[in-house]
């Protein structure tokens, strides 16, 4: 949700008309939409991935595009950096500290040092290589963004895993206890294995997850894109366990009351 | 005639009383089904839709937690509805990163 606003941003100023011919110099699929653009606009160029749409006629225009697409990342940035810095989530302290770290203190500045070479490039040549940092040497949406919530998704996970884990001897000795007294508790044991098997199920999803979303960098794009694909579906398959855990502990507390 | 009207109406309301105790133990049985299956969803679903309302709904400090007899308790799994609904947001959030990238940039 709170990345509506820079996409909105982003697809507003790449759906606008001048923007069609002007984009351009930066590294040609940086942006989804002008990818076509490009090819269609550029039909004349005879190299369409870096067929320059910067030019001294339409210079000004390629210079607020990519000002505003730096502006757009420090939003984002913005965002992961709260989202990090949010207690409220479960990552673990390591990797929390490793998240403020490459967003607050490498990213963040990277990208806010490319704005005033925006604004005081002069020639198309020096808006490229702008933009170019600002694509491939940060990879704002395509690394850090997956990175970070994929991280929070993941101990999240792990953080509900521990929770179960320490639940267990005590439903454990409250089936004994019902036992004891008579009640019938075959269909809380088979919760209670049920349960065990998913969160064990869930640990195994997510072992190890986080410390490989972690090392991924801006660098390893567009390698790097099946790490998170690969991420994403073990954290699904956790994120299904332990809801299967969860209707597993109600159904064993509703079977001993 | 009246003889065989009478008998005929009577098997008549025979059949259908049969029908309808089938129909309505058929309709139970779909009813109970049905209830049986989406409870454990909605219970488990309530919390992530509305995730500022699940602590609401735990005991305040000091107030004994309702059933520490079965060792499993409300407030237990109301606090792990609170983390899955968290858990459920940040999915959906990480889902969109990979389903709509902005380019590739």
């Amino acid at each position: 949700m709170k990345h509506n606003f820079p996409r909105r941003m982003a697809a507003g100023a790449l759906s606008a008309g001048a923007v069609a011919g002007l984009i351009f110099m930066v590294p040609g699929a940086a942006y989804a939409v002008p990818a076509t653009t490009a090819t269609t606009a550029g039909s004349n160029s005879t190299s369409p991935v870096s067929s320059p749409r910067c030019t001294p006629a339409t210079f000004s225009q390629a210079q607020q595009l990519v000002e505003a697409a730096l502006s757009a990342r420090v939003t984002q940035l913005g965002a992961l950096a709260s989202e990090a810095n949010n207690s409220a989530n479960h990552l673990s302290t390591g990797d929390r500290q490793t998240l403020q770290n490459d967003i607050s203190n490498v990213e963040l500045p990277g990208i806010q040092a490319l704005q005033p070479q925006a604004q005081q490039a002069t020639t198309c040549a020096a808006l490229r290589t702008v933009a170019h940092d600002m694509v491939f040497t940060y990879r704002v949406y395509v690394v850090m963004t997956p990175q970070t919530h994929l991280t929070i998704v993941t101990d999240d996970e792990t953080y509900i895993e521990g929770v179960f884990v320490n639940l267990e001897p005590q439903i454990a000795t409250a089936i004994a206890n019902a036992q004891a007294a008579g009640k019938n508790v075959t269909a809380a044991q088979a919760a209670f294995g049920d349960l065990k098997s998913q969160v064990s199920s869930a640990q195994g999803e997510t072992a190890g997850q986080s410390a490989q979303i972690l090392a991924q960098t801006p660098s390893g794009y567009p390698g790097n894109w099946q790490v998170f694909l690969a991420a994403r579906t073990n954290a699904t398959n956790a994120h299904s366990d332990l809801h299967a855990a969860y209707a597993d502990a109600q159904q064993i507390r509703t079977d001993l009351q | 005639m009246t003889k065989r009207k009478l008998v005929t109406a009577t098997l008549f309301a025979g059949a259908s009383l049969a029908l309808t105790a089938c129909g309505a133990a058929s309709a139970s049985h779909i009813v109970a089904r049905v209830t049986t299956t989406t409870s454990l969803p909605s219970t488990s679903t309530t919390a992530p839709t509305v995730p500022g309302s699940v602590p609401a709904s735990v005991p305040p400090a000091g107030t004994p937690t309702t059933t520490p007899s079965n060792g499993l308790s409300s407030q237990s799994l109301n606090q792990v509805a609170a983390d899955l609904g968290s858990l459920d947001d940040n999915l959906i959030t990480a889902n969109s990163d990979l389903n709509h990238p902005q380019g590739d940039s």
